[in-house]
């Protein structure tokens, strides 16, 4: 029983969305190869209320592109017991924002992330003769394994090296992500200690490994 | 239109020399009106201190219309400014970075206050490179006791040459080294090489009603507690406490107006919101709008009085403009796996670097370039911002699942990124001019920049790279971005170190400089440059702590010379 990815609306954080703001139809046409100048429409300007931010933008992706993209990060970042998986924590969300946003760096990834999960669904159809959402967990897997490889397809190559650079890197920088990778700053503080006892400790026997 | 009150002091910018000059100025009785072409900005309220990545659009990666990302303290500004372009001469590259708001670029600096040395005033005398400056580092020595005493500036006396020690108590102590940072100094121990606490515009003790550091938050934010140096919290408040400093924003000076040819009656703005050009008066003005862009505004105040520009008949504006050499490597340590999870935050800078070690191997011949650098670094368990866990997914050989959590774990913290700074020597191609056929949204002509680097510069870049090599593999790293050793390649585009001084230099002959010691205009005497347009040379050193020393030499000369008559 597969279960559906719930899109991630509620974040506790002041990031807002202005859903009402930018429509689609008034975004430039961002022709190949033109550059942003500062203060193109579309995007949130050189001078954004930084201490309450929002997204200009119009979210792009589909509910069935989410989907597959939730199986997909799920698959990069699953819930092993420490922390959770990256749907569990609005990650399709956040790939969502990202290749809707309009800046040039984005509409490269909006190419190759649409592409492949166009590639993985035609896959699906012409490998597994099925849909893939309806796949099986390990066929999914298998899919992963494969265009992982270093014998994979470049569309298919690309998608995942680039999804699994979005997916953990955004997973990451989340409050979830910081207490995971053992990020413990951004506290205040007295004085700063400098390294306890114990770390300098394994250091010196570091170092001395190095000659150092 | 008659303005409503008399100034005696017009500053046209409110970065680090204009700040710096208000506060002298309107501490002496003077009357003073700023304009700063960009808008008003309170670091107190304005401030994201304690953001997480995910709470900004897109994790606050850079994107052009924040380049150095969303919480970056740089307004309506970065490599491009809206409506204010400029261009670069055909096959060249350069790139300058701006910002439109009150403190101008103090409020996201790395902060890093280095003290030039006796060598660096004197560098044509050394090795007959460049020019000297017409002064030395003793006339300056007492104004960098002053500036770090009032501004705040953390670090040690260590003895080293031509890397001066300040006069006692004037430091504050410097932070403890991270851990890495004991890694990375061992490393140069053993390449006898000294890594030595870095000198930084932070507070480490409270000061004048700032507190210290609270050791968390990117200072490239800005800094709502005042721990580090921006001048909307350090230098402006107490001009402004005179009752003598009034300031404008979105006041874009573009003219300096002539009394006759040797006096300067004033200078033109244009008022942003309005579009409408208005003229303002005073007996002195100073430019501190940056160097080029004080360049610009003398060049195209050109008329019958003055037909190559204000301040230039010696056609030395624009000339010798200079960046810092710059390249970057970063790689991976082992090492650093080892180590338990903790809290690195630090003065979100570097807390220990290394100054320029060579000028001995230099006086013997044995490199091949003839000026030094120093280097800097960072990385270890920053904010895991995307760009920080990057590198982590691209160490990681497991592709996906539970092993690769695991990884990410694992190398968090073991990656760090070192990056030489050195100095650049003037040159005759690289330079600023007016554009003749370009123009801003106001019909003002823009600046266009050639720039060539010269071998000094890319020899010496290679051997910034070949450096930082050696070192990694002593700390048992691996060089992950960087690898390139050809300097030609390596080096950092013009501009891109965003030290960009000189074009209008300072010297003893009105025939080729356009400044004297005082950074005061051979050409009309009641006019001043404070910014770092009157560098004549760029040492290793980053030039804000020495923009501020001067500019307070200059402030104080600008007060005698009123008081007696002579402006």
């Amino acid at each position: 029983m597969s279960h559906h990815y719930i899109s991630w609306v509620d974040r506790r954080t002041t990031l807002k969305w202005l859903a009402a703001a930018a429509s689609v139809a008034t975004l430039p046409a961002l022709a190949t190869g033109a550059t942003w100048k500062i203060n193109d429409p579309g995007g949130y300007g050189s001078d954004p209320d930084i201490m309450n931010p929002t997204i200009p933008w119009q979210k792009m992706m589909t509910a069935r592109q989410l989907e597959i993209t939730a199986k997909m990060c799920d698959i990069i970042l699953p819930d092993d017991g420490k922390s959770p998986s990256a749907s569990a924590i609005g990650i399709p969300d956040f790939i969502d924002e990202w290749v809707s946003a309009p800046y040039p760096d984005q509409q490269k990834d909006k190419v190759i992330i649409l592409n492949g999960l166009r590639w993985l669904d035609d896959h699906a159809k012409s490998i597994f003769h099925s849909d893939y959402l309806a796949l099986k967990d390990e066929d999914r897997l298998a899919i992963c394994r494969n265009i992982s490889g270093p014998t994979a397809d470049k569309v298919p190559a690309t998608f995942f090296q680039r999804l699994r650079h979005l997916t953990v890197e955004a997973y990451y920088s989340t409050e979830t992500g910081l207490k995971d990778i053992g990020y413990m700053g951004n506290v205040p503080l007295e004085e700063f200690p400098g390294p306890s006892p114990e770390i300098l400790n394994i250091l010196e026997i570091e170092m001395k490994k190095l000659g150092l | 239109m008659r303005q409503s009150r008399l100034y005696d002091v017009i500053i046209v910018g409110s970065g680090a020399g204009g700040g710096m000059s208000a506060y002298v100025l309107s501490k002496a009785g003077l009357k003073i009106l700023m304009l700063e072409a960009g808008r008003d900005y309170d670091p107190e309220e304005e401030t994201p201190m304690f953001e997480i990545p995910a709470d900004a659009p897109l994790r606050a990666v850079g994107t052009p219309d924040r380049p150095f990302g969303y919480y970056d303290a740089t307004i309506d500004g970065g490599w491009e400014v809206p409506d204010e372009p400029y261009t670069v001469a055909k096959g060249e590259k350069f790139k300058w970075w701006r910002s439109r708001m009150l403190g101008g670029r103090t409020n996201h600096w790395g902060r890093i206050s280095l003290r030039f040395g006796p060598y660096d005033f004197k560098p044509f005398s050394r090795d007959g490179l460049g020019f000297d400056w017409p002064i030395s580092y003793e006339d300056v020595a007492p104004y960098y006791d002053k500036t770090e005493t009032l501004i705040g500036v953390c670090g040690s006396n260590e003895g080293l040459e031509n890397t001066p020690d300040s006069s006692p108590g004037v430091l504050q102590p410097p932070p403890k080294p991270r851990a890495y940072e004991h890694l990375i100094k061992r490393g140069f121990d053993s390449m006898d090489i000294k890594a030595i606490p870095v000198r930084i515009a932070i507070l480490t003790k409270p000061l004048n009603g700032r507190s210290a550091c609270f050791y968390a938050t990117d200072c490239s934010r800005g800094c709502s507690i005042k721990a580090n140096f921006q001048t909307p919290t350090v230098l402006l408040p107490p001009a402004m406490e005179t009752g003598n400093l009034e300031i404008v924003t979105d006041a874009m000076v573009y003219k300096i107006d002539l009394a006759h040819k040797d006096k300067v009656r004033g200078v033109t703005y244009i008022d942003k919101k309005t579009g409408k050009h208005i003229s303002v008066e005073a007996k002195v003005v100073v430019l501190a709008a940056s160097a080029p862009a004080s360049s610009r505004i003398l060049l195209n105040s050109r008329s019958e009085l003055a037909p190559q520009g204000v301040a230039n008949s010696s056609g030395k504006v624009g000339r010798y403009l200079m960046d810092t050499v710059g390249t970057s490597i970063s790689a991976h340590f082992p090492a650093l796996e080892k180590l338990p999870a903790h809290n690195e935050d630090g003065i979100s800078r570097e807390h220990l670097y290394v100054p320029w070690w060579g000028y001995q191997m230099q006086a013997r011949g044995e490199l091949d370039f003839p000026r030094g650098y120093h280097i800097e670094w960072n990385g270890g368990r920053l904010m895991p911002e995307m760009r920080v866990i990057k590198p982590l997914v691209e160490i990681s050989d497991t592709a996906f699942g539970p092993e690769l959590k695991s990884d990410i774990r694992r190398t968090y913290g073991s990656v760090l990124g070192f990056s030489g700074r050195g100095e650049m020597i003037p040159n005759d191609d690289c330079y600023c001019e007016i554009d003749t056929q370009v123009k801003d949204k106001w019909g003002i002509p823009v600046l266009k920049f050639h720039w060539k680097w010269s071998q000094h510069e890319t020899r010496q870049a290679g051997h910034m790279r070949k450096t930082l090599h050696e070192l990694v593999e002593r700390m048992g790293g691996t060089v992950l971005t960087g690898k390139e050793t050809d300097g030609k390649k390596a080096i950092k585009e013009g501009g891109a170190i965003i030290h960009e001084i000189g074009s209008a230099r300072m010297g003893d002959d009105p025939a080729n400089s356009v400044l004297n010691q005082y950074c005061q205009a051979w050409d009309q005497k009641n006019l001043f440059i404070m910014d770092g347009a009157s560098f004549v040379s760029n040492p290793d050193k980053n030039p804000t702590l020495t923009i501020l020393a001067l500019a307070w030499r200059s402030s104080d000369y600008l007060v005698e010379q009123f008081r007696k008559g002579s402006l």
